[in-house]
C-alpha cells in the first residue's frame, strides 16, 4: 500500500517532459518544416510564416503544427489554407490554366534558345 | 526580324511596368465569396451564451472583425455606428471581437459606442482563419441563406460603403 | 550651411555630368584631343564634386544635425558611430547618393587606366559621353525627388534612429559592394554603345571585359555578403529567398558572367561582336530594373525602400531612355556578322551554349518574378511566386550548364566534338564514382537529385583544375582565375546540395536545464540573462551544444528589442566550423522559464559562401596578376 502511494507521488511529481511538441515524429518535424517555409506571411512584406515574427504568423504556424500532428499530408494542410485565403497564401503557385506559360516556361525558353542556336549554324 | 526582338520584348516589358506603377494593388480577393459562413461556435461578448453560424441565418447582415488593439478599427467606428443608427437602412452588424480580452473590448465599446447588434469573442482565432482573416478591420456582407457576398478589407467609411456594399444590399433585399 | 554646400556640390556634378555629355555630341568643332582633356575633367569634377558632397552629409550625420530630414529619419543620437555612417546610404536617397558616385567613381578608374588611355580617342570620348548622360540623368533624379539635404523645419529634438536590421557590420558594407557592381556594369555598357557608333571594330571588347570583370566581382561579393546576413542576422537560417530584390541582383550577376565569357572570345577570336554587344547593354539594363524595382513599390519585398510612385516613374523612363535607346542603336548600327561556322563543341560554340544556360537562367528568373504582376494586371488574380517554383526551375538550365562547363575544359578552339568527348569521358567517369562514394557512402543517400548535385559539383571541381595540371609553369598563373573561378562554383554548387538536402531543422520548447538532439548533436538550453545594449535590451541565452556527450561548444543567442516601435530583432547563435553549422535562434518566452527555440544542423554550409570568395580570388588573379588576353591570343 505504501509503495502504490509512494509511486503514485513520485509520478504526480514526474518532470514535465523533455518538450512540450514531443508528439511529432521526425518524419512530422520535417513536413510541418517544410510546410511553413512555402507559407506566405500574410501581413509581412514578403516573408514565410516560418521567418515572420507576426501574430498571424505565429497562429498559422500553431494551427499547422496541430494539424501535421494529427497526421494531416502536406495536401490537406495547403488546401485548407488555400480554402481560406486564396492562391496568394502559397509560394509555390497551382498548375492551372493561368499559370501554364510560367511553369512551361523552363522547357520553353531551353526549346526557343536551342532552336536558335541550331539556326544561327551551331549545329 | 533578330534585332527587333530584343526591343519587341523590352516593350512588352516596359507596358507591364508603367501599367503597374499606375494601378493600385488589388487587395487580396477571398476564396470564400460565393460560399457560406464557415461553422464556428462563439461566445458571446459578455454573457455565458454560445453562437453559431446558424444563429446568423435568416438577415442579410455584415460581420465585422474588430479588436482594441487595431488602428483601423478605430478609424472606422465612428462610421459603424452611424450605421447601425441608420434605421431605414436597417443592417445588422455582428462584432467579431479578434484576439483581444473581454474586458478591454466591452470598455472600448462603452467608451466609444457599440454598433454591433451582436459581438462574439474569438481570443484564439480560430474562427477568424477560418473567415480568411488576416489584418483587422475586416468587413463581409451576408445574405439571409448566410452566403458570403463581399469582403471588404481595411476601415471603412462613407465612400466605400456606398459604392461597393449598398448597391449589393438593395440588389439583395429584392 | 554645410548641407547647403552638399545641395551646391551636387548642381556642379550635374553641370560636370551636362557638359562632360556634350563633348560627346559633335554639337562644337573642337580639335579631338582638346575634347579628351575635357572631358577627362568633368569626369573628374564630377566624382570629387559628389565625393565632397557625400563628405557633406556624412559630417552632418556625424553632428546629429537633424534640421536634415534624412538624418533626421535614419539617425539619432544613440546611434553609434560607424552606424550613423552607413545611415549614409541606408535610405533611397542616399543610397542614390552613393550610387551616382560609384559610378562616377567607376568613370574616374576608366578616364586613368592605361588601357583605356590606349584606346581610339573617339571610343573614349563616345563612352564618356554615354557615362555622362547616365550620370546627369540620375543627378536630376536625385535633385527632383530624392534630395538628401532637403532641410525640415522645426528641427526635431531626436531622430527616428536606423532600421536595426541595418546596424549591423556586414550589412552596411553590403550596399557599397552591390552598388559598386550594379553601377559598374555601365561602362560596359557605355562602352558597347560606343563601339556602335563607331566603325565596325571589336576593339573595346578587350577594355570591356575588365571592367565587366570589375563589376562582376563586387555583384559576387556583394549578393555572397546578403546571403551570409540573411543566415546569421534573420533568425530562422534560410539564405536564399528568391525574393525579388534577391533576383534583381542575381539577373545581372548571371548575365554579367555571360558576359565576361562572350567578351573572351570576342577578343580573342573578333566573334559574337554583336552577342557581346547585347550582353552588355542587357547587363545594365538588368542593374537598373533593380533600381526600379526597389524603389517603385511594384513588387513587395522586405528589401523595398519607401516605395513612391512618381520616383518609380522617374527610374522608369530612365530605363526606357537607356535600354530603349541602346536597343534601338543595336538594331540601327550593330553591323551584320558573317554567319557563324562553329565546330560542334568547339570552345567557341560551348561558351555560346553555356551563356544561352545563363541567360535562360536570368530570363527564368525574371519571368517568375514578374508573372504576379502580369496575372494581377490581365486576369485581377492574386499569386505568390516563391521559393518552391524558382528552386524547381532552376534547376533545368543549371544542370546542363554545370556539365558543359565542365565539357568547355576540354575544348579547344575550333576543336572538333568527337575528340572531346573523347578526352571527357575518362574525368566524367572519375567524377561520377568519386560523386556516388559521397553521396550513397560517406553520406547517405537522399534524393536522386542530390547525388545528381554532388556529381556535378565533383565534376565541375575537377575539370575546373584540369588546365592548371596539364600546364606548364608558365601557363600556371595564366590558367589561375579560370580555375580559381569554376572551383568557387564547383564548391557553393557542393555546399548548397548537401546543406540542403541533409540539414535538419527542429522548432521546440526548452526549460532551462533541459536538451533537445538534432541529429548527432544535443543541444542544452543553460538559462536566459538580460542584457542592455547601447540603444537595445536583450535576452541572452546560454546554450550548450554536445557530440557523443562531449561539449562542443557554447553560443548565446539574442533577441533584442531596440524600441517599442520596432519588431523585436533575433541574434542567432551560431557554432561554426567549415564542415557543419549549429544553428540556435530564440523563439518566444513561453513562461516558467520555458522558451521556444528553433534549431538547425547545416552540413557544408559554409561551402556557400566559401565558393563566391574562391570565385572573387579568381577575378582578382585576372585583373592584377595577369598581362592582357590580347597578348596571349593564339595561345
Amino acid at each position: 500500500m505504501k509503495k502504490i502511494a509512494l509511486m503514485i507521488l513520485l509520478l504526480s511529481f514526474q518532470v514535465v517532459p523533455d518538450d512540450l511538441n514531443s508528439d511529432l515524429t521526425t518524419v512530422q518535424q520535417d513536413l510541418y518544416q517544410g510546410i511553413i517555409q512555402e507559407v506566405r506571411c500574410l501581413v509581412c512584406q514578403n516573408q514565410s510564416i516560418a521567418e515572420s515574427n507576426a501574430e498571424l504568423a505565429k497562429d498559422l504556424r500553431e494551427e499547422i503544427f496541430q494539424q501535421v500532428g494529427q497526421g494531416r499530408n502536406e495536401a490537406q494542410v495547403k488546401s485548407y489554407l488555400q480554402d481560406r485565403y486564396g492562391d496568394f497564401v502559397l509560394y509555390e503557385p497551382s498548375f492551372k490554366q493561368s499559370t501554364y506559360f510560367l511553369w512551361l516556361s523552363p522547357i520553353l525558353i531551353l526549346i526557343l534558345l536551342l532552336g536558335w542556336l541550331r539556326k544561327i549554324g551551331v549545329f | 526580324m533578330k534585332r527587333l526582338l530584343p526591343i519587341a520584348i523590352f516593350l512588352g516589358l516596359f507596358v507591364l511596368l508603367a501599367r503597374s506603377l499606375f494601378v493600385p494593388q488589388m487587395d487580396l480577393p477571398s476564396p470564400l465569396i460565393g460560399q457560406q459562413i464557415p461553422s464556428f461556435s462563439l461566445n458571446e461578448l459578455g454573457k455565458s451564451s454560445t453562437v453559431t453560424h446558424q444563429d446568423l441565418l435568416g438577415d442579410t447582415a455584415l460581420i465585422n472583425i474588430w479588436a482594441t488593439w487595431c488602428v483601423g478599427c478605430e478609424i472606422e467606428h465612428d462610421f459603424l455606428v452611424e450605421l447601425s443608427l441608420d434605421q431605414e437602412l436597417g443592417i445588422p452588424i455582428i462584432g467579431i471581437n479578434w484576439k483581444d480580452r473581454d474586458d478591454l473590448a466591452t470598455r472600448w465599446l462603452i467608451q466609444k459606442g457599440n454598433p454591433y447588434s451582436r459581438i462574439l469573442s474569438d481570443p484564439i482565432g480560430n474562427t477568424a482563419i477560418d473567415f480568411g482573416v488576416y489584418g483587422a478591420p475586416e468587413t463581409f456582407l451576408i445574405d439571409d441563406q448566410g452566403i458570403i457576398q463581399y469582403k471588404h478589407i481595411g476601415p471603412m467609411d462613407r465612400q466605400n460603403f456606398d459604392q461597393n456594399i449598398l448597391p449589393r444590399i438593395v440588389e439583395l433585399r429584392k | 550651411m554645410i548641407p547647403e554646400i552638399g545641395q551646391l556640390l551636387m548642381i556642379t556634378a550635374l553641370a560636370a555630368a551636362f557638359l562632360q555629355f556634350l563633348i560627346g555630341i559633335k554639337l562644337f568643332t573642337l580639335d579631338q584631343s582638346l575634347r579628351m582633356i575635357l572631358i577627362k575633367r568633368f569626369a573628374l569634377i564630377q566624382c570629387l564634386s559628389i565625393f565632397f558632397a557625400i563628405c557633406c552629409l556624412g559630417y552632418s550625420f556625424l553632428n546629429d544635425d537633424f534640421s536634415v530630414l534624412y538624418i533626421a529619419l535614419n539617425s539619432n543620437t544613440n546611434l553609434p558611430i560607424p552606424y550613423k555612417i552607413a545611415a549614409i546610404w541606408g535610405a533611397h536617397e542616399g543610397s542614390l547618393l552613393l550610387w551616382i558616385f560609384l559610378l562616377s567613381f567607376w568613370g574616374v578608374t576608366l578616364v586613368f587606366s592605361k588601357k583605356f588611355i590606349d584606346q581610339d580617342k573617339m571610343l573614349k570620348i563616345y563612352s564618356l559621353s554615354i557615362l555622362g548622360l547616365v550620370s546627369l540623368s540620375f543627378i536630376l533624379f536625385i535633385i527632383h525627388t530624392s534630395n538628401p539635404f532637403e532641410r525640415i523645419f522645426p528641427m526635431p529634438d531626436q531622430g527616428r534612429g536606423l532600421n536595426p536590421l541595418l546596424q549591423d557590420p556586414a550589412l552596411a558594407i553590403h550596399p557599397p559592394i552591390l552598388y559598386a557592381g550594379y553601377v559598374g556594369l555601365a561602362i560596359p555598357f557605355a562602352l558597347a554603345l560606343a563601339s556602335l557608333l563607331m566603325p565596325h571594330s571589336s576593339s573595346w571588347a578587350g577594355i570591356a571585359r575588365i571592367w565587366t570583370i570589375n563589376s562582376w566581382l563586387f555583384l559576387t561579393g556583394g549578393i555572397a555578403l546578403g546571403s551570409w546576413w540573411a543566415y546569421y542576422e534573420l533568425g530562422w537560417g534560410g539564405w536564399w529567398f528568391w525574393d525579388p530584390v534577391e533576383n534583381a541582383s542575381l539577373m545581372p550577376w548571371l548575365v554579367a558572367t555571360a558576359l565576361v565569357h562572350s567578351l573572351i572570345v570576342t577578343e580573342k577570336k573578333g566573334l559574337f561582336n554583336s552577342f557581346s554587344t547585347l550582353l552588355a547593354i542587357i547587363a545594365f539594363s538588368l542593374s537598373l530594373l533593380g533600381t526600379f524595382l526597389v524603389r517603385s513599390g511594384v513588387l513587395i519585398s522586405v528589401h523595398s525602400f519607401a516605395s513612391d510612385p512618381e520616383r518609380g516613374l522617374f527610374i522608369l523612363m530612365l530605363i526606357g531612355l537607356f535600354t530603349g535607346g541602346a536597343l534601338i542603336l543595336f538594331a540601327l548600327k550593330q553591323k551584320r556578322s558573317a554567319p557563324l561556322k562553329l565546330e560542334l563543341f568547339s570552345r567557341e560554340s560551348l561558351l555560346l551554349l553555356n551563356n544561352v544556360f545563363l541567360c535562360s537562367a536570368a530570363g527564368l528568373i525574371m519571368i517568375g518574378t514578374l508573372y504576379p504582376l502580369v496575372l494581377e494586371l490581365v486576369n485581377s488574380e492574386k499569386i505568390s511566386v516563391g521559393p518552391p517554383y524558382f528552386n524547381f526551375v532552376i534547376l533545368f538550365p543549371c544542370i546542363p550548364l554545370l556539365i558543359f562547363v565542365g565539357l568547355a575544359m576540354f575544348s579547344t578552339w575550333n576543336g572538333k566534338g568527337s575528340k572531346l568527348l573523347l578526352r571527357s569521358s575518362r574525368v566524367a567517369l572519375i567524377s561520377i564514382l568519386i560523386g556516388l562514394v559521397i553521396s550513397l557512402i560517406i553520406l547517405s543517400y537522399d534524393t536522386p537529385l542530390t547525388t545528381v548535385g554532388i556529381i556535378l559539383a565533383v565534376w565541375t571541381i575537377i575539370t575546373g583544375c584540369l588546365p592548371l595540371i596539364r600546364s606548364r609553369a608558365n601557363g600556371l598563373v595564366k590558367n589561375l582565375p579560370m580555375t580559381l573561378a569554376h572551383i568557387g562554383l564547383g564548391i557553393m554548387v557542393l555546399g548548397i546540395t548537401v546543406t540542403s538536402s541533409y540539414g535538419i531543422t527542429f522548432d521546440d520548447t526548452l526549460g532551462f536545464g533541459q536538451s533537445k538532439t538534432v541529429g548527432e548533436y544535443e543541444f542544452k538550453l543553460i538559462t536566459i540573462n538580460d542584457r542592455t545594449g547601447p540603444n537595445y535590451m536583450a535576452k541572452v541565452a546560454t546554450v550548450e551544444i554536445y557530440s557523443e556527450n562531449q561539449k562542443i561548444g557554447t553560443v548565446f543567442p539574442e533577441k533584442r528589442v531596440y524600441d517599442s516601435t520596432s519588431p523585436s530583432m533575433t541574434e542567432a547563435g551560431i557554432e561554426t566550423n567549415l564542415f557543419r553549422d549549429l544553428f540556435v535562434a530564440l523563439g518566444e518566452d513561453l513562461g516558467g522559464d520555458i522558451w521556444s527555440m528553433h534549431l538547425q544542423y547545416k552540413p557544408l554550409l559554409r561551402l556557400i559562401w566559401l565558393g563566391p570568395f574562391i570565385m572573387i580570388l579568381g577575378g582578382l588573379v585576372r585583373l592584377f596578376l595577369l598581362k592582357p588576353l590580347s597578348e596571349t591570343v593564339n595561345s
